[in-house]
């Protein structure tokens, strides 16, 4: 049996990986660029457990345990650090959902804790608190290297016998009578007996091909990045209100973002100056200290939003046989990938529906089971 | 300590006469030369420590995008010293700290290591972690007080010149006697790029270089191309192009800018050459040495030994020769020569010195000598500067010959519409090309904006071009480029060992980065050990060219080794993507765009 992944993101990498150790003798991954060329090298690589819908919480949860592990799964060292995430409150409803949403997380185990300005100020002396109300932290979320749970998945892959052809832009995922044969690629037909989609962003395109819509979109997201400082930002520090975030490699470089309104859809990689100052007067009025630090450089990637805000995998079985996808992860597909790579492995091989994956089901928007995430972060 | 001030200074245009405090001790200089120079002039060379080996770090470059080390200016943290010039009682803190374990710190941040499985266990990285993050030498951040404050101006051109060399001021003028506006941008205190640095005659002209280009120079202030100096065009954004000087120190002046048309001339970037200990104060680019002696009057050493019998290395040892320095030139090939003190057959090179050069070992065929120098000047290849043309949208490919340049026609179109180049960052050697392409450039310009006669003009000078090109004899190589405009097909040559490359084994002391300590070992590994061959890989999994310098000083170094490792054409290795900025921003200044002044 022939498995063909397209697409070398951290979600195709992780999935190869787990179908050649679970036994698949031929997997073929096609990337239309280079390795991991999509949002996953864009990425701010950082990973959660706390998400507004109870399925989500419960699958970065698990999701979380693989990847602290990941060092002796593939032999590379991912650079785990848990500084945790700092949400600051501006009013009361934001308080109250917070304080709701932390009765759910504290049920799995993962409760997080309310911090008043000053004991934030004492903790985080470098953060402007003064028109905070409150903020929440949760201990358990962190950040690792996102180019090596990458760069790791595929070298553990590659080793098992997954073969990644770069350059290979599938054009189309062949049909007959109702089960996928293959795709087709500008110089040809590569054979397969299942195709996973695991395009990211792209994958919308691919889908509408076959006639299939789900209702996802891309969106065009900016990061910017400052030189090295000395390492003294731990969490990620979050404005629950312009969704602008701040964190701190641990090379040293402070990374960050905020919402811009854009038109959705497959924009340009580019970047605007509108979205570089906006971010630089949400640092200046935050971080006093970083007043005088130096941006160095920003980019663009996708986010795969869903309607619901949630990731999409597996299959609908009025899907021409053979055909998975696992997309529309809304900005947090980064951290949901090792597990997403394991179910879905399961599911492919074993025809195997996880109690974890069930809910991510393709099939929840007709059936309107969705589950609406309104945790996005950025 | 050895006097490096020249007693008759050429052109150098003397500012006046200030101290500043260095670490406590006072030290004299002018105001025309940035603090690098100052401080190079006064025996200091170690400004800075290396961010994971704390190695000794000095000025490679006095480009201000060359950010390998930086120092503390009146409080203000991750000031690049030749970026800014001194002012009457500055004060500048230099870092030389180097913590007692350093040889621990050493292993900590080796790449290797870090996939040790003892270093990846569970229980013991968290320590590791809390180590490294103490470890890496960055600066520290601080709150200060900006005098001034940032400023925003908008400008609006029909063309922007950026560059202000003689492709740039060549540009400028033909495109202003079309009436078009121009608006020059340039980060020398004085437009006039390497020419203005040239007491001989440049190849091709029958005067010194810094009288012809100051002649332009006044041309086209005469004619009312407008300037701005000390600036450097940081980005090509979807949204606007932007612009940054860094003045005030720790703040500075932001321009946003439209314009119908551009043309880059951002010239040359040396190449760093590689080999054991390379990084050490004292070894310095080509463009560096004769700038520090025809500008400011400072010689880069009284013993210097020169990497490269390039027209650059040539030159620099007939500038330096003029003040009585000692040179001697160190080349690949195996012609040795006694009238220039050419020793061919170079195979390897290795610096000595512990904060400072003092010697270099020479391994040629056969036999190994030992040179006292204070100073080794890197000359043996140039790149276009690509940063802001390949930003801007510009297709780059390497040409063998040229180096990575945009690809051009003989209008000097690039594959972005409305975007220009010429001289040096077109690829081409220097001297009186530069003038020639800049005019074309300005002719395209002015053509682009639909001025009449501007066609007409332009044919003819591109046949005096395309003469010129044959009578040089690299018309092959650039005729090449303008037909991979049209048919946009990239050679696929393979590269035999990069001119850069002074060391035969990949070595962990020959750098790559200077930024964040990459040595070619480090490259060597990316290729062998995990298979990747294209540079976006390379760079994603050893951090070259994603530091301070931006690849500035790297990334051509890096796909050349590369391709030269894994037997492949640069094209297939590539440059990876150059995203903005091209000189880093402090956070006050593009938090002030838009705000107060428009
Ligand atoms: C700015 C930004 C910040 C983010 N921060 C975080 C974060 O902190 N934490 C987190 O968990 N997530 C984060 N994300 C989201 C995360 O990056 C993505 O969810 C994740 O990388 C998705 O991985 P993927 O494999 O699905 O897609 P991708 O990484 O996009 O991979 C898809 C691959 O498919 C290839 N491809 C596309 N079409 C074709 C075709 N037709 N044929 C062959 N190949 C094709 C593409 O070239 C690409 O390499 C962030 C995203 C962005 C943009």
């Amino acid at each position: 049996m022939r498995v063909v992944v397209v697409g070398s993101g951290v979600i195709g990498l992780s999935s190869a990986y787990n179908l050649a150790r679970m036994g698949a003798k031929d997997v073929v991954i096609l990337e239309k660029e280079y390795l991991s060329y999509g949002s996953t090298v864009r990425s701010a690589s950082r990973f959660r457990v706390h998400f507004w819908a109870e399925e989500n919480s419960k699958f970065a949860l698990e999701s979380k345990k693989i990847m602290v592990r990941l060092p002796s799964i593939t032999g590379w060292n991912i650079l785990v650090t848990t500084g945790g995430y700092l949400w600051l409150l501006f009013n009361e409803d934001e308080v109250k959902v917070f304080r709701k949403k932390n009765k759910m997380w504290d049920r799995l185990g993962i409760a997080g804790k309310f911090l008043s300005p000053s004991e934030i100020k004492e903790r985080y002396p470098y953060v402007y608190v003064d028109d905070v109300l409150e903020g929440f932290f949760g201990p358990q979320n962190g950040s690792c290297f996102h180019n090596y749970v990458a760069f790791g998945y595929y070298k553990a892959a590659a080793k098992l016998g997954a073969r990644l052809f770069e350059k290979s832009p599938v054009e189309k995922v062949l049909v007959e009578d109702n089960r996928v044969v293959g795709v087709e690629l500008p110089g040809g037909k590569v054979e397969a007996d299942v195709v996973l989609l695991a395009a990211g962003a792209w994958t919308d395109g691919l889908l509408r091909n076959l006639g299939i819509n789900l209702p996802t979109e891309p969106e065009r997201k900016e990061v910017a990045l400052t030189e090295a400082y000395r390492y003294f930002i731990e969490p990620l520090i979050i404005d629950f209100g312009t969704s602008a975030y701040i964190g701190q490699a641990l090379k040293g470089e402070i990374l960050g973002s905020l919402e811009v309104p854009v038109k959705s859809g497959l924009l340009p990689l580019e970047n605007t100056l509108d979205f570089l100052v906006k971010w630089a007067r949400a640092v200046y009025k935050r971080f006093p200290l970083l007043r005088g630090a130096r941006v160095m450089r920003c980019w663009s990637g996708y986010y795969s939003m869903s309607a619901d805000s949630s990731h999409i995998m597996g299959r609908d079985p009025d899907w021409p046989r053979g055909l998975y996808v696992a997309y529309g992860d809304s900005g947090h597909g980064f951290m949901m990938a090792p597990l997403i790579g394991k179910l879905l492995a399961k599911n492919i091989l074993y025809d195997e529906v996880d109690e974890l994956m069930r809910p991510f089901l393709p099939t929840r928007f007709k059936e309107g089971r969705l589950i609406p995430e309104k945790l996005v972060i950025g | 300590m050895t006097n490096l001030r020249v007693k008759e200074p050429g052109v150098a245009r003397k500012g006046e006469a200030v101290s500043i405090n260095v670490d406590g001790a006072i030290v004299e200089g002018f105001t025309s030369e940035p603090v690098s120079v100052v401080l190079y002039a006064n025996g200091i060379r170690s400004f800075d420590r290396s961010k994971k080996l704390y190695r000794p770090r000095g000025f490679f470059s006095l480009h201000p995008q060359a950010r390998t080390a930086t120092v503390i200016v009146n409080g203000i943290p991750a000031v690049n010293p030749s970026e800014i010039y001194p002012t009457d009682g500055m004060k500048v803190r230099t870092q030389q700290r180097r913590p007692l374990f350093i040889r621990f710190f050493e292993s900590m941040v080796d790449t290797s290591l870090l996939h040790k499985p003892i270093v990846r266990n569970r229980l013991v990285w968290p320590i590791a972690l809390k180590l490294i993050g103490k470890s890496i030498n960055n600066p520290e951040p601080v709150e200060y007080e900006v005098k001034h404050g940032a400023s925003t101006v908008v400008e609006n051109a029909d063309l922007v010149v950026v560059g202000g060399g003689v492709a740039g001021l060549s540009a400028a003028v033909e495109a202003r006697k079309y009436g078009l506006e121009v608006l020059q941008i340039d980060d020398g205190l004085e437009p006039g790029g390497e020419m203005l640095c040239d007491e001989l005659e440049p190849p091709g002209m029958s005067e010194p270089g810094y009288v012809f280009v100051r002649r332009l120079r006044e041309k086209a202030v005469e004619l009312g191309v407008k300037t701005l100096p000390k600036t450097t065009l940081v980005g090509f954004f979807e949204d606007a192009v932007l612009a940054f000087s860094p003045y005030p120190l720790g703040s500075g002046t932001s321009y946003v800018i439209s314009a119908k048309a551009y043309v880059c001339a951002t010239g040359s970037v040396d190449l760093p050459c590689i080999f054991a200990n390379n990084d050490l104060p004292g070894i310095m680019d080509a463009s560096s040495a004769i700038r520090m002696l025809t500008l400011h009057g400072v010689v880069a050493g009284r013993n210097v030994a020169i990497l490269g019998a390039t027209e650059r290395g040539l030159r620099v040892a007939e500038h330096l020769r003029r003040h009585a320095v000692n040179t001697i030139i160190l080349d690949k090939s195996k012609s040795s020569s006694g009238k220039h003190d050419i020793i061919g057959g170079v195979r390897e090179v290795i610096a000595v010195g512990k904060n400072r050069l003092t010697a270099i070992e020479v391994r040629c065929e056969g036999e190994s000598l030992r040179l006292n120098v204070d100073c080794v000047v890197c000359a043996a290849s140039v790149n276009p500067d690509v940063k802001v043309p390949a930003q801007a949208g510009a297709r780059v490919a390497y040409f063998k010959g040229l180096g990575f340049v945009p690809v051009h026609d003989c209008f000097m179109r690039t594959k972005k519409d409305g975007l220009f180049v010429a001289g040096g960052a077109s690829g081409s050697p220097y001297g009186v090309l530069h003038a020639i392409e800049g005019r074309i450039a300005g002719l395209s310009a002015a053509v682009a904006l639909n001025k009449t006669g501007a066609e007409s003009d332009r044919e003819v000078l591109v046949k005096e071009y395309r003469s010129v090109l044959k009578k040089l004899g690299i018309s092959d190589i650039k005729e090449s480029v303008f037909k991979s405009f049209e048919t946009d097909s990239l050679p696929e040559e393979k590269i035999s060992e990069p001119p850069t490359l002074f060391c035969m084994e990949p070595r962990r002391d020959a750098f790559v980065c200077f930024c964040e300590d990459i040595r070619l070992w480090d490259l060597y590994r990316s290729v062998t050990v995990y298979g990747f061959t294209s540079l976006e890989k390379v760079k994603r999994s050893t951090g070259v060219g994603t530091a301070r310098c931006q690849g500035r000083l790297c990334l051509v170094n890096s796909a050349l080794y590369v391709a030269y490792v894994a037997g492949l054409s640069p094209n297939s290795v590539g440059i990876a993507r150059q995203r903005p900025l091209t000189l880093s921003m402090p956070i006050n200044v593009l938090a002030a765009i838009g705000v107060g002044g428009n």
